[in-house]
């Protein structure tokens, strides 16, 4: 989770599972051309994204780029053709994606790795997938770490592949400098793994505990406003 | 509580352990010691049940768990008697909360939500992890992550805990912090077995030292009854090694050197430094002020945590103060292009992993001397030097089957063939054993004396810091708190490290 120090910020006050319906709901947007639905469920994910405090974290650099992106879009749709309708569609496109992107920045943003996979796991979704996405999330930050070290590591012995037209074939002996490193440590740290997983009696088979609900007025209000809306989505 | 009697162990065709006869009874806090390669890990995955059930070789010989032999009962009846923390805590935590890390080999084995809660609730209490529960194991300090890889292993309520050189990575004070809880579980009732290279750490903790050389035990006795003659023979190195008591700094007085450096003659100059990685708030070094003297050996030290290996960096050129400046011979670092200050200072990193990527030594050695560009001929010529000074042996062998100490030296080698003028060492001595340890201090000060290197050493080991430098600096709340010559130095810092320790 993204490290967000002032303010209040609502999002974290809902269940992680809420959430997870919840972005399920702004996905589903994909489901549906009726324009209300499109600008509520835009809305919800923009709500979201705000309450979330995203817009204070580097994701709201993203956010720009894809927003000069799409404008860019726009500018070219307008290029094309000034009928009303073809700019009515091309702006429910952007609608739907700011949907989901605003979505899932929202859930990332204000929710733990662990919250999301438990999440998941109470969702009946396969054991071996939430287990490999826990690992995942686990193995993400130290693969930075040990590359950022192994990197540094080459270049305390001159290794520098700077800029300019010359520079630019020493890339693949970087990579190769710090992906053969990378890969061994990270063998290594799988074996152990694999050992102190077996050690502690796992096996994937087998059933693990379950998470309580938190009953809540926003909990369950979440709740009730995301199943309708991929209902309607589906529906209309 | 266990019986091993002619344990051999083979994978393919390298021959591990070779009949080797051993009992650890009830109640016992025991160590097993040995160099590098001697067996230990095996030894231990073989107490623990992991060899057989979970790594396959050719073994001959019985390993008696509670009288029921290891190959004939199902490996989880094994795990619940028996528990292990592995060298690197890091390396075992599978879960992104602390808590349920704690909670992880309970929800395996099928207990009760209630029962989870209860165990999960006593380990967090006994081992004082409350206030880092919910965090994430990968935030947490080295002592931190050890005491959670010893929670969530005790959670289990083993009767045996086999601990893997469980003081590599800590300070002073989380290495006392862990004696103590060593105590306390011995106190439980918890037989113990400990595997590791640190002498005092083992003295201090076991009842009984056993030491496993070429896969043979070489002695088996009671802690106050093991000699130096022991160690020496164990480690295969002179007695009198072990004996040596005498810093570097007093026998450069008696030699009439005064410290053996040149006075007022400074090679590096640090000032005002302040440093934070981006996107953090918080300050790793604030305002540190340094000046390191040409020829001399300094010493770093600080707590786990405190920007030891940060301020090296910065040294290096690696990476940028936010404030402050460095300079080197007179000239701001980071004025001085990359590949011209590379051979001028040569870090060595604490994990030689992080560096070795090549299929032969030679290549290994000659990757810093091509990036410097030079000659065939020249790098022939270094590499040669360094094969000789380093007694690397064959320069067409894989790196990667050498031992973690020659593993260490090659690196080492590979930093001083480019003939930097300051070499920067980080934890120099983390994961070697006597011998290697031996080794590496004989050729730092030959370095120092013949080849007038000025060397830096980042380390946690005071008697090392105390033997080997002339003037200690000590890092403390982001800045330098005392620095001085070493025999002045030390005991404020033994003083400072004291304090802390009956505070913890």
């Amino acid at each position: 989770m993204t490290n967000i120090k002032s303010g209040y910020n609502a999002m974290l006050a809902i269940d992680p599972r809420v959430k997870l319906v919840w972005f399920l709901s702004c996905t589903s947007v994909y489901f549906t051309n009726n324009p209300f639905l499109i600008l509520l469920i835009t809305s919800s994910g923009v709500l979201g994204f705000v309450l979330s405090k995203s817009h204070r974290t580097i994701y709201m650099k993203g956010v720009i780029y894809i927003s000069v992106f799409f404008v860019f879009i726009f500018v070219l749709a307008l290029w094309e053709s000034t009928e009303i309708d073809n700019l009515l569609k091309a702006f429910l496109i952007i609608c739907k994606w700011a949907a989901v992107i605003s979505s899932s920045i929202a859930l990332f943003v204000s929710t733990r790795p662990f919250d999301l996979v438990d999440s998941l796991r109470s969702f009946r979704v396969p054991k071996g997938f939430t287990f490999a996405l826990g690992i995942g999330f686990r193995f993400v930050p130290i693969i930075f770490e040990e590359s950022s070290k192994i990197l540094l590591a080459q270049k305390a012995r001159g290794l520098n592949a700077g800029r300019g037209v010359r520079e630019i074939t020493k890339i693949p002996l970087v990579l190769y400098s710090v992906s053969m490193p990378l890969l061994s440590g990270m063998m290594t740290r799988l074996e152990d793994m694999w050992l102190a997983l077996k050690i502690r009696g796992f096996e994937l088979k087998k059933q693990r505990r379950k998470i309580q609900f938190g009953w809540s007025v926003p909990n369950i209000g979440l709740s009730v406003y995301s199943i309708a809306i991929i209902t309607l989505s589906v529906l209309y | 509580m266990i019986k091993v009697k002619d344990l051999s162990f083979k994978y393919d065709v390298k021959e591990i352990l070779d009949k080797i006869s051993l009992a650890i009874n009830s109640g016992e806090t025991l160590a097993i010691i040995g160099s590098n390669g001697s067996g230990k890990t095996t030894l231990g995955f073989c107490l623990t049940g992991i060899i057989p059930h979970l790594i396959k070789g050719k073994i001959d010989g019985e390993v008696f768990v509670d009288g029921k032999k290891t190959t004939e009962v199902q490996f989880e009846e094994t795990i619940r008697k028996v528990g292990v923390v592995f060298e690197n805590p890091e390396n075992q935590f599978v879960t992104l909360r602390v808590k349920d890390e704690i909670a992880f080999g309970l929800e395996n084995l099928g207990f009760s939500s209630a029962e989870i809660n209860i165990r999960t609730q006593e380990m967090i209490t006994y081992l004082d992890l409350a206030s880092i529960c919910e965090s994430s194991p990968q935030d947490l300090s080295m002592g931190q992550k050890q005491r959670v890889a010893i929670a969530s292993t005790l959670a289990l309520e083993p009767r045996l805990l086999v601990l893997d050189e469980p003081n590599s990575f800590l300070d002073p004070i989380g290495q006392d912090y862990l004696v103590n809880v060593i105590r306390k579980l011995k106190a439980k009732g918890l037989t113990i077995v400990l595997f590791s290279h640190n002498l005092e750490f083992v003295e201090n903790c076991s009842e009984r030292i056993i030491g496993i050389k070429e896969g043979r035990v070489s002695f088996d006795k009671p802690t106050a009854e093991v000699s130096n003659k022991d160690y020496a023979s164990l480690y295969g190195i002179e007695e009198e090694q072990l004996a040596q008591t005498t810093s570097l700094s007093i026998r450069s007085r008696q030699k009439g050197q005064k410290h053996g450096i040149e006075e007022n003659a400074s090679a590096l100059k640090i000032k005002n430094v302040s440093f934070k990685y981006p996107k953090s708030d918080r300050w790793i070094l604030n305002g540190l002020s340094l000046e390191i003297i040409r020829n001399e050996i300094l010493g770093i030290v600080g707590k786990n945590g405190c920007g030891k290996t940060t301020l090296l960096l910065l040294i290096a050129g690696l990476l940028r103060p936010n404030k402050g400046r460095i300079t080197f011979n007179g000239q701001g670092i980071h004025k001085i292009d990359f590949r011209d200050l590379a051979p001028k200072i040569g870090l060595l990193f604490q994990n030689p992993d992080h560096q070795i990527f090549s299929a032969t030594i030679y290549d290994e050695l000659a990757f810093g001397l091509k990036n410097l560009g030079l000659e065939k001929v020249e790098i022939d010529q270094r590499i040669q030097w360094g094969q000789d000074f380093f007694e690397l042996g064959d320069l067409k062998r894989d790196p990667q089957t050498l031992s973690f100490g020659w593993r260490k030296l090659l690196c080492l080698a590979s930093t001083i063939a480019m003939k930097p003028e300051v070499i920067l060492l980080d934890e120099p001595e983390l994961g070697l054993d006597l011998y290697f340890q031996k080794k590496f201090e004989a050729i730092l000060l030959r370095l120092h004396k013949n080849e007038a290197k000025t060397i830096v050493i980042a380390a946690h080991d005071l008697d090392m810091i105390e033997k080997y430098t002339h003037r200690v600096a000590f890092v403390d709340d982001r800045k330098i708190s005392y620095l001085g010559e070493t025999q002045q130095v030390m005991p404020l810092i033994r003083k400072y490290y004291d304090q802390h320790k009956k505070r913890v």
